[in-house]
C-alpha cells in the first residue's frame, strides 16, 4: 500500500462543528407534534411488597394523558441479552431498590407529570433489606430473588493449572483484601428517548444508545413486538462510557405511553435520577492470595471475588464473565483458581464503565504485586518485566496473544518518568512514583451466534461516499475512524466522506460497543465495504474510460491512469455513469467482519478475543501527611493500542481514561448510608473536572497487530483501569502507607496514616 | 401548580416594598441558589424579585473614604477580575474565583453569595432523596436534626458563601436599604448563628452594596475541598497577620452557621506568641461538626495543619 494519506493523521471529527455550534440535535432537542412529557414513578423504599397500587387519580389531574403499571405491559421477565432473566419493566408484586420502576405517566408538560406521580397511590409492606455483598450471602439474610438462594445471581469458579501445588512450592504467599467503590459514568447527557408508536403499530425511538441494533432486539422482546416494527435511530450522543447499551425502563414505558395516547412521548432522566436508577460501576471486594518465586516469578493467583450488583443482574451478568479472569492475562500466571460471586443487594443494578471491571481489578492486583515486590525487595518495574505477557505467549486462559506492547510499555514508562531515580528515594520529600499494568480485550466474544460488524459504502453521484454502520457514535469517535478508512481505501478526501448515526431500518446489524472493538470490526467492515466499492467504482471508470481497471488508481477525488500523471477523469464522473448509464449501477459495496474466535468461557480454555490491548502507567505524587491531601505531579501513560489510525481521537481517549481514572481513584464515590444513596449529584459525588487534570504524558507503543485494521487495536479502555493502582503504589512509595481501599481521599489517606503508624516515618 | 411570577422592579424601593407586601417573595440576582431550592421545593418565591433590572447595582468602585464600594449585584466574576479588588483585596478575589465553576460566577453575585442560603447535606436534596429524612427542621418544619441527632432543637446548616471569610477578616461593612430607610451593618453582625434564621435582616431590606474599607497588609485565603474543584467548602480559613503589634485576623468560615473568628487567638498572634500556641487556641474556639464528608477529627487536623503552614508563611510574608 502507499504511506497512508489520511489514517494515522491528524485531522478533526466530522460532527465537531456542529457539537461545537449548538447545532447538533440530541434526544432532548427533538420535539415532535403532539408531544407529551413522560415521567417514572420510582420505588422510595429500599425492599417491600407492593400491597395496592392504585394509579387512576393521577388521571384526575389537568395535562395528564395516561399512567401505566406493570398491567399495561406484556408479562416479560428480561435480562440483559439472553444473560439471565430476573427483571421486569415495572415491578409487579415487589420492589427491590431505591429507585425500582412502578409506573408511568403522560403528560402535557412537566410539572402536570410531576402532580400525577404524587397522586399515585401506592401501599408498601416493607420487607428487610441488604446491602453489603458478604452479608448478602450469610444464611438469614433477605432474599431478594426466590430463584437465586443466597442471594447469588451468578457464580464462576474457575480452576486453571493447579493452584495447591503453586502455594506449596511458592517462596512468598500474600493474601490481601480489596475494596472499589461504586461511581457513576457522569455523562454529560442524562438518559433520555422520544418513542412513537404510529397507526400501523410501528415503533420509533429516538435515544442515544451505543447499540441500537442490540436495543430493536431487547425492546422486541420486552414488548412482544416484531423486530421489523421497531425502528432505533440512535441521536447525537452526550457521552455514555458504556452505560447506554441496556434496555432502560424509559424506552418500552414511552413506547406504550406512546401506544396509549396517540402521541409521541419524551421521556429524560434528571441527574438525580442517574444516580437512583441508571447502571453505575459496580463495588468490587477482592480477596486476593497470590503465590511467588524468590525472583518474584508469578506462580498462581487464588481469587474470591463479590461482585456487588445491586437487585437486578442486567448487564452485570455479561460483565462477570470478563472481569472474572481478563487480568489473569495481563501478566504470565500459570495457576487460577477463582470463585467469583455476582451479590444481590437492596441498591440499584449496576452496569458497564470503560473498563469493564478492569480498574477494579487492576487495584486489587496491581497494588498486591507491589506489595510482593516490595517483600522481595525488587524494584515494581523489574518484577512487572520479568512477568508481563509477550507476543507469541499463550495465557492460561488459552488467550493467544498475537501482538503485544507491554514491554516496551513498562521500559517506556520506566524511560520516561525517571523512575530510577525517583523510586524508593524521596520519601523525606513525602513524593512518591508508582506503576501499574493492564491488559484490555479487544472485540470479545460471548455468543455462538453472528459476533461481528457489517457495514455498506455507497459512492454517490457527485463522488462522495456514505458509509452505513450499526456501530454507535457517543463520543468515542467512530465517525472520524470509519471516514478516515474509507476515505484511504476509495482515495477520497476526508470531507468527501460522511457517515450516518445508526438507524435499524437504514444501517445493518452491528454487535455494539463490546471490549474496544468498534475500530477493530466496525472497521475491518467498512474496510471490506469501501473495497468492494472501490472495486466496483473502478470497473464502472474502466468501462467509461475504456481501459483497464487494473491500470487504474484513486488518488483525491480522481481517477489516474498507470503511467500519466494528469488524471482522466473524477470519481464523480465515474459515478455519475455508472448509475445513469442504460442498465445503471449503484457503486455501493458490502463489508462483514465475523471474527475468528471463540465464545468467552472463564472455566475453559477459548480464544474468544481477536487480539488484547496492553498498557503500563506511572503517577508521581505529593503527599501530605497532615492534611491527606495528594497531590498528583504528573502521569506518564504508553499504551498498546496498535497502530494508531486517529492520533488527535486516541490522545482524547487517554485523557478522558486518566481523568476517570483518577476519579475513581481518588475524588468519586456514590455513598450509602443503611443502603440510602447520600450524594446523588456531580457536586457532591466528586465527579473529576478540568481543574482535576495534572500534567500528563502520553507514548503509543510501535505495535501493529496482525488482524487489525491497517494494524490497529482499541484504546478506549486501557488507559482507565492502571490508574487506582498506580496512584496507590506512588502514595506507598511516599509515605509507606498502604491503602487498599478506594477512594484515597484525604480523609482516607489520614486514616491509613494515622493507623499505620503515624507522620514522620 | 408551581409556578412563580416574576418581577423586575425598576428600583430599590420599588423591590422593597414588593418583598414588604409579599411575605412569600425572594429577591433573584444570579439565581444560582435560589433557582435550585426552588426546584427542590424547599422554598415557594411568590413572586420572584429580579434585581438585575435596577441600575446602579452592580458598579465596583472607590468610595470616599479610600475604601472600595462594590454593587450587590457585582457578578462574582466581575469582583475577581477588577483592578481594584486584585490591588487592594486580592484574597477577595482569590475567594470569589474558588467557588464553583466559570459558567456560575458569571452569573452568581457577590450579593447572593453573602446571603446565601444556609447549606446542609440533608436539607439541599429533591422531595424525592428526602423522603428517607422527612422530619429535617429546616426542610420541613420537623423535629429532627439528621446532623446533631442528639440535639432538642436549633439548625446547623452551615454559612457557605466563600467570599465572607475574606469579607469578615478585611472588616467589611454591608449597605442595607429597605422602603423605610437604610442602615450601615457590620458584616459579621450580618449573620444570626442559626441555620434557619440566619441573616440579620429585616422584612423589605436588601442588601444593595459591600463597603470595604483601606486595604489592610497581605493575608492568606484557604479553601479547602476534599473532592473535586466544584465543590462548596469543607472549611475556609482567612488569615491575616498582625500589622505592627495588631489587627490579625483568624477567620474559619463555612463550618457553622455563622463565620467564625478566633478572636482570643488573635490576640495571642497579636501579641507575638508563637504559631503552636496560637493554633492551639484557635482550634479551642472554633466548634466543628461531623458531616457526612468530613468527621470533626479530620476537620480539626487539617484545619490545624493548614493554620499552622499559613501561620507560618504569614511570617515569611512580614519578612519580605
Amino acid at each position: 500500500m502507499d504511506s497512508p494519506r489520511i489514517i494515522t493523521k491528524r485531522v478533526n471529527r466530522p460532527d465537531s462543528f456542529a457539537k461545537v455550534t449548538g447545532r447538533a440535535k440530541f434526544t432532548m432537542d427533538l420535539s415532535f407534534p403532539g408531544m407529551l412529557t413522560g415521567k417514572i414513578l420510582r420505588s422510595p423504599r429500599h425492599h417491600a411488597r407492593i400491597l395496592h397500587l392504585d394509579p387512576t387519580p393521577a388521571l384526575k389531574v389537568p395535562g395528564v394523558k395516561a399512567v401505566i403499571t406493570a398491567r399495561d405491559l406484556p408479562p416479560v421477565v428480561y435480562g440483559f441479552g439472553d444473560r439471565r432473566a430476573d427483571m421486569t419493566v415495572f415491578a409487579i408484586d415487589r420492589v427491590r431498590y431505591k429507585g425500582d420502576e412502578v409506573a408511568a405517566v403522560a403528560a402535557a408538560d412537566e410539572d402536570a407529570a410531576h402532580e400525577a406521580l404524587e397522586r399515585i397511590r401506592v401501599e408498601y409492606e416493607d420487607l428487610p433489606a441488604v446491602f453489603d455483598p458478604e452479608a448478602a450471602v450469610q444464611e438469614g439474610a433477605p432474599q431478594l430473588h426466590d430463584d437465586s438462594p443466597g442471594n447469588i445471581g451468578v457464580r464462576i469458579r474457575i480452576n486453571k493449572g493447579d493452584m495447591d501445588r503453586a502455594l506449596a512450592e511458592a517462596y512468598l504467599v500474600r493474601e490481601d483484601r480489596f475494596d472499589t467503590q461504586r461511581v457513576h459514568q457522569s455523562y454529560a447527557e442524562p438518559y433520555a428517548c422520544v418513542a412513537d408508536w404510529d397507526a400501523e403499530g410501528k415503533i420509533t425511538l429516538y435515544t442515544g444508545t451505543m447499540n441500537a441494533s442490540g436495543l430493536q432486539i431487547m425492546l422486541s422482546r420486552v414488548l412482544k413486538v416484531p423486530v421489523g416494527r421497531i425502528r432505533v435511530i440512535q441521536s447525537h450522543t452526550g457521552g455514555s462510557f458504556g452505560s447506554k447499551v441496556v434496555l432502560n425502563s424509559i424506552y418500552p414505558a414511552s413506547a406504550v405511553l406512546s401506544r396509549i395516547t396517540g402521541r409521541p412521548v419524551k421521556m429524560v432522566y434528571t441527574r438525580e435520577e442517574e444516580y437512583f436508577a441508571s447502571r453505575p460501576r459496580y463495588a468490587g471486594r477482592y480477596y486476593v492470595k497470590t503465590a511467588v518465586k524468590r525472583d518474584g516469578t508469578i506462580l498462581g493467583r487464588e481469587l474470591t471475588f463479590f461482585y456487588d450488583a445491586g437487585a437486578y443482574c442486567d448487564m452485570a451478568a455479561a460483565m462477570i464473565i470478563v472481569c472474572s479472569h481478563r487480568n489473569d492475562s495481563v501478566y504470565r500466571i500459570p495457576s487460577i483458581r477463582t470463585d467469583a460471586k455476582l451479590v444481590y443487594t437492596n441498591k440499584s443494578p449496576v452496569g458497564a464503565y470503560r473498563g469493564y471491571g478492569n480498574p477494579q481489578n487492576t487495584f486489587a492486583f496491581d497494588s498486591q504485586l507491589d506489595m510482593i515486590a516490595g517483600e522481595l525487595g525488587l524494584d515494581p518495574a523489574e518484577i512487572r518485566l520479568r512477568n508481563a505477557t509477550r507476543s507469541g505467549d499463550t495465557t492460561v486462559h488459552g488467550w493467544k496473544i498475537t501482538s503485544c506492547g507491554l514491554t516496551e510499555a513498562i521500559e517506556q514508562t520506566v524511560k520516561a518518568s525517571g523512575w530510577k531515580a525517583k523510586r524508593g528515594k524521596r520519601r523525606d520529600l513525602r513524593r512518591g512514583i508508582g506503576m501499574a499494568c493492564t491488559i484490555h480485550e479487544v472485540d470479545d466474544r460471548h455468543s455462538d451466534a453472528f459476533a461481528g460488524s457489517n457495514a455498506h459504502v455507497e459512492i454517490l453521484p457527485d463522488g462522495e461516499a456514505v458509509i452505513y454502520s450499526g456501530e454507535g457514535e457517543y463520543g468515542q469517535g467512530r465517525d472520524t475512524v470509519f471516514c478516515q478508512i474509507a476515505a484511504e481505501v476509495l482515495g477520497l478526501p476526508l470531507e468527501s466522506v460522511r457517515i450516518l448515526l445508526p438507524d435499524t431500518d437504514i444501517t445493518p446489524y452491528a454487535l455494539g460497543p463490546w471490549g474496544s472493538r468498534v475500530t477493530y470490526s466496525g472497521g475491518l467492515a467498512v474496510a471490506r465495504a469501501a473495497e468492494e466499492a472501490r472495486k466496483i467504482l473502478l470497473q464502472e471508470a474502466a468501462n467509461m474510460l475504456e481501459a483497464n481497471p487494473a491500470d487504474l488508481h484513486l488518488r483525491e477525488g480522481k481517477i489516474f491512469i498507470r503511467g500519466i500523471a494528469q488524471p482522466r477523469a473524477t470519481v464523480a464522473e465515474a459515478a455519475h455513469f455508472a448509475l445513469f448509464r442504460k442498465e445503471g449501477k449503484r457503486i455501493r459495496g458490502s463489508g462483514q467482519d465475523e471474527p475468528a474466535t471463540t465464545k468467552m468461557d472463564p472455566t475453559k480454555q477459548s480464544s474468544p478475543c481477536s487480539t488484547y490491548s496492553f498498557a503500563c502507567q506511572a503517577v508521581e505524587v505529593e503527599v501530605n501527611e497532615q492534611t491527606g491531601e495528594v497531590k498528583i505531579l504528573k502521569v506518564w501513560t504508553a499504551n498498546d493500542g496498535g497502530n494508531i489510525l486517529n492520533p488527535i481521537g486516541a490522545e482524547g481517549q487517554i485523557e478522558g481514561q486518566v481523568l476517570q481514572g483518577i476519579g475513581f481513584a481518588k475524588t468519586e464515590e456514590m455513598i450509602y448510608r443503611h443502603g440510602h444513596l447520600l450524594n446523588p449529584d456531580f457536586m457532591t459525588s466528586g465527579t473529576a473536572g478540568p481543574f482535576d487534570a495534572p500534567p500528563l504524558d502520553i507514548y503509543f507503543t510501535k505495535t501493529h497487530d496482525p488482524s487489525g485494521p491497517f494494524g490497529a487495536k482499541g484504546v478506549a479502555e486501557v488507559a482507565a483501569p492502571p490508574t487506582a493502582a498506580a496512584l496507590a503504589n506512588a502514595i506507598y512509595d511516599a509515605v509507606g502507607v498502604r491503602i487498599k481501599k478506594l477512594p484515597l481521599s484525604p480523609e482516607n489517606v489520614l486514616q491509613a496514616v494515622r493507623e499505620q503508624g503515624g507522620p514522620g516515618r | 401548580m408551581n409556578r412563580s411570577f416574576f418581577v423586575s422592579p425598576a428600583s430599590v424601593g420599588e423591590a422593597s416594598r414588593m418583598s414588604q407586601e409579599n411575605p412569600q417573595a425572594f429577591f433573584m440576582a444570579g439565581g444560582t441558589d435560589l433557582l435550585v431550592l426552588r426546584k427542590n421545593k424547599l422554598i415557594h418565591p411568590q413572586p420572584i424579585l429580579y434585581l438585575r433590572g435596577i441600575p446602579d447595582l452592580a458598579e465596583i468602585r472607590r468610595d470616599a473614604n479610600g475604601g472600595v464600594r462594590i454593587g450587590a449585584c457585582a457578578t462574582l466574576h466581575a469582583v475577581a477580575k477588577h483592578p481594584l479588588i486584585q490591588k487592594g483585596y486580592p484574597l477577595l478575589a482569590q475567594a470569589a474565583l474558588a467557588v464553583a465553576s466559570p459558567q456560575i460566577r458569571n452569573k452568581a453575585t457577590i450579593g447572593g453569595n453573602i446571603c446565601l442560603n444556609s447549606r446542609c447535606w440533608f436539607y439541599n436534596r429533591s422531595p424525592f432523596w428526602r423522603v428517607e429524612y422527612s422530619e429535617c427542621r429546616k426542610a420541613t418544619g420537623g423535629t429532627r436534626c439528621y446532623v446533631l441527632p442528639q440535639s432538642h432543637k436549633g439548625c446547623f446548616a452551615l454559612q457557605s458563601g466563600d467570599t465572607v471569610g475574606p469579607l469578615v477578616a478585611i472588616g467589611a461593612k454591608l449597605h442595607l436599604v429597605s422602603s423605610r430607610g437604610e442602615r450601615i451593618l457590620d458584616i459579621e453582625d450580618f449573620y444570626l448563628g442559626d441555620g434557619i434564621r440566619y441573616l440579620a435582616l429585616r422584612s423589605g431590606e436588601m442588601v444593595t452594596a459591600v463597603l470595604l474599607p483601606e486595604p489592610k497588609g497581605r493575608g492568606t485565603f484557604i479553601k479547602f475541598r476534599s473532592q473535586n474543584n466544584l465543590d462548596f467548602a469543607t472549611f475556609n480559613l482567612t488569615l491575616f497577620p498582625p500589622q505592627e503589634g495588631g489587627g490579625s485576623r483568624i477567620v474559619v468560615s463555612s463550618v457553622a452557621s455563622k463565620p467564625l473568628r478566633a478572636l482570643k487567638a488573635e490576640a495571642l498572634f497579636d501579641q507575638g506568641a508563637p504559631g503552636k500556641e496560637v493554633v492551639d487556641q484557635a482550634m479551642k474556639e472554633i466548634p466543628l461538626v461531623s458531616f457526612v464528608r468530613g468527621s470533626v477529627e479530620f476537620k480539626k487536623q487539617v484545619l490545624a495543619a493548614r493554620m499552622t503552614e499559613a501561620i507560618a508563611a504569614a511570617g515569611n510574608l512580614l519578612k519580605e
